[in-house]
């Protein structure tokens, strides 16, 4: 029992929502800011959410669609806003100063994965859940690099909350995208939309040519990951309704080839999509970039070409076998 | 045409699908993006038929979003590691990460991503999932990649910011599969197992290299590409040759009120 809590993704979960609680706090009587009661707010509800244990009830989770409502609400208001962090009352010693830290400043940043990995090992070591121990492994791993990074700069534990304030607060209401849409496609996939669309390209698909069998099975994950936004969600609904009983089958071909390849062409989907906010929007608030549709402007070039090797990696082993 | 409305145009498909047309709408418009979202979810479940609230054998939208919501927090973990990363920041983490690749005297900026590519797909065939963009992207990779761009002017720099966060979604996609237990692998296996396909981890790993290899290989072109883009003299005095951005000028706009 003791050990099921702290081997479970629930104590790592409430220690984001309790961090959560320091950045309402902190925001609520941050008087440089522009909207702090508003802003409280919302990392109070995003807070709540992230202490509620795994399992609800239904009611429980009818709650927790009304906080996140609530949520959304803050943001349609403009009510999650920054403000201007000052440095004191611990400034950061000007570059060039003797009590500046030079490269260790490298060693936390270093640790987080380090700890990632070990995490990682000793659970499959120990034949346990592998994410869980990853994840165990990224949380401890923050927690020792705050705890080696307070000693590196002599600063206090309200320090490094008020930085993770800052960027959190940079960040904004992106922080929930990915969640949000994560949250959409559950919905999508309740009421049946993959199916729909699974089933309009059933009825494209050519029953005779294995090329273009195949190449309407790599250009359906592509795109229906783009309007997943996750090629996972997309995988199952088009490899199940077209992949299997469509390419692989009828043509005798490779499963673990196809299949790998199927996932990997809705890679380059999630490459060319908004929806896939925590890799392709994100990281435009994460470097301050001027357009958030940067990354994918970047990538779309990249994902065609890698698109167009699918069918080649496929001839290659279609002729070598 | 979208298959989308060719669908509800010729009646044969559901109206269920409207959902996506709200997304792409909203998305396109650059409505803001958390209620475009929201408004599309429960737009999708009311045209399915689906209550509100609903009852606990039946359960409507709103406990459908808020149970998703609930189980997909893992993606929002990188929460806990923004603290040490902002306050290595404060203290200088940027200009160590600048300093040290300048001493380095063979770095050009292809090399730099590649080797940051191949770092996250070592991680990758290790089994470690973590968001780079916030571990690795904001506080060490770009400081290192701006310090190797000659003329800093906006676009260029908008471009060197987008290469660095496409670096990490490159190695951190298409790496991942190379572990046979990764999720990934484990959905293929499945899936092709409840179709009554069954195949090894370890074939799927094995199938996934050429993809890897081609990965890296083309986005080493890219990241060539860009880099003698960036040193050639058109890049500091001649306009963009390309649209680039149309989104409001000003950084502070887009820190306080995202351009969505």
């Amino acid at each position: 029992m003791f050990f099921n809590f702290w081997f479970s993704l629930t104590f790592v979960f409430r220690a984001i929502g309790i961090l959560l609680f320091f950045y309402a706090w902190f925001t609520w009587k941050d008087r440089t800011h522009r909207k702090p009661r508003l802003t409280a707010c919302y990392w109070l509800l995003l807070g709540i959410i992230f202490v509620l244990p795994d399992k609800l009830s239904q009611t429980g989770y009818t709650l927790v669609g009304c906080l996140v409502i609530g949520l959304v609400i803050l943001e349609a208001l403009n009510g999650v806003q920054t403000g201007d962090y000052p440095e004191s009352p611990h400034p950061a010693p000007p570059p060039g100063s003797p009590t500046r830290p030079g490269m260790a400043m490298f060693i936390p940043i270093g640790l987080i994965p380090a700890f990632a990995f070990a995490g990682a090992y000793l659970s499959r070591q120990t034949k346990l859940d592998q994410t869980i121990g990853t994840v165990l492994g990224l949380a401890l791993g923050a927690a020792a690099a705050s705890l080696f990074l307070l000693r590196l700069t002599r600063c206090q534990a309200t320090d490094l909350i008020q930085s993770g304030r800052k960027i959190t607060e940079e960040i904004g209401t992106v922080n929930i995208l990915p969640q949000l849409l994560a949250s959409l496609g559950a919905v999508f996939t309740t009421v049946g939309v993959g199916s729909v669309l699974a089933s309009y390209a059933q009825r494209v698909i050519p029953s005779h040519s294995l090329i273009a069998s195949l190449l309407i099975y790599f250009l359906a994950m592509t795109l229906f990951t783009a309007l997943m936004g996750n090629s996972f969600a997309a995988f199952a609904v088009i490899t199940g309704g077209i992949g299997i009983p469509l390419v692989i089958v009828p043509f005798g071909l490779n499963p673990a080839l196809v299949g790998i390849l199927g996932l990997t062409a809705g890679s380059c989907g999630t490459l060319l999509t908004p929806m896939a906010a925590n890799f392709n929007l994100l990281p435009a608030t994460l470097l301050e970039m001027n357009d958030q549709y940067s990354t994918i402007r970047f990538q779309w070039k990249l994902a065609v070409a890698l698109w167009l090797a699918h069918p080649l990696v496929f001839a290659v082993w279609y002729w070598t076998r | 045409m979208s298959p989308v409305y060719l669908l509800i145009l010729t009646g044969q498909g559901d109206w269920k699908v409207l959902g996506i047309g709200i997304v792409l709408l909203g998305l396109f418009m650059r409505w803001k993006t958390g209620p475009v979202v929201l408004i599309a979810g429960i737009t999708t479940g009311l045209l399915a038929g689906f209550p509100l609230v609903g009852t606990a054998l039946s359960p409507g939208i709103i406990p459908i979003l808020g149970k998703a919501f609930l189980d997909n927090r893992i993606i929002t973990l990188y929460l806990l590691t923004l603290p040490v990363v902002g306050l290595a920041e404060r203290f200088g983490l940027h200009q160590q990460a600048a300093g040290f690749i300048g001493k380095l005297r063979n770095a050009t900026f292809t090399r730099l991503l590649l080797v940051f590519q191949a770092l996250r797909i070592l991680l990758g065939l290790l089994g470690i999932r973590l968001y780079g963009h916030t571990v690795f992207s904001r506080p060490v990779v770009y400081p290192m990649a701006l310090t190797l761009t000659p003329h800093k002017t906006p676009p260029i720099l908008e471009k060197v910011k987008a290469a660095v966060s496409a670096c990490e979604n490159y190695g951190n996609f298409f790496g991942q599969n190379l572990f046979p237990a990764s999720a990934g692998c484990l959905l293929v296996f499945q899936t092709l197992k409840n179709g009554g396909l069954p195949v090894t981890l370890q074939s799927l790993s094995f199938y996934a290299l050429p993809i890897v290899v081609t990965s890296f290989c083309l986005a080493g072109i890219q990241y060539w590409r860009l880099e003698h883009h960036l040193q050639t003299p058109s890049a500091r005095s001649l306009p963009e040759s390309e649209p680039v951005s149309t989104a409001p000028p000003s950084e502070t706009t887009s820190t306080t009120a995202p351009p969505e």
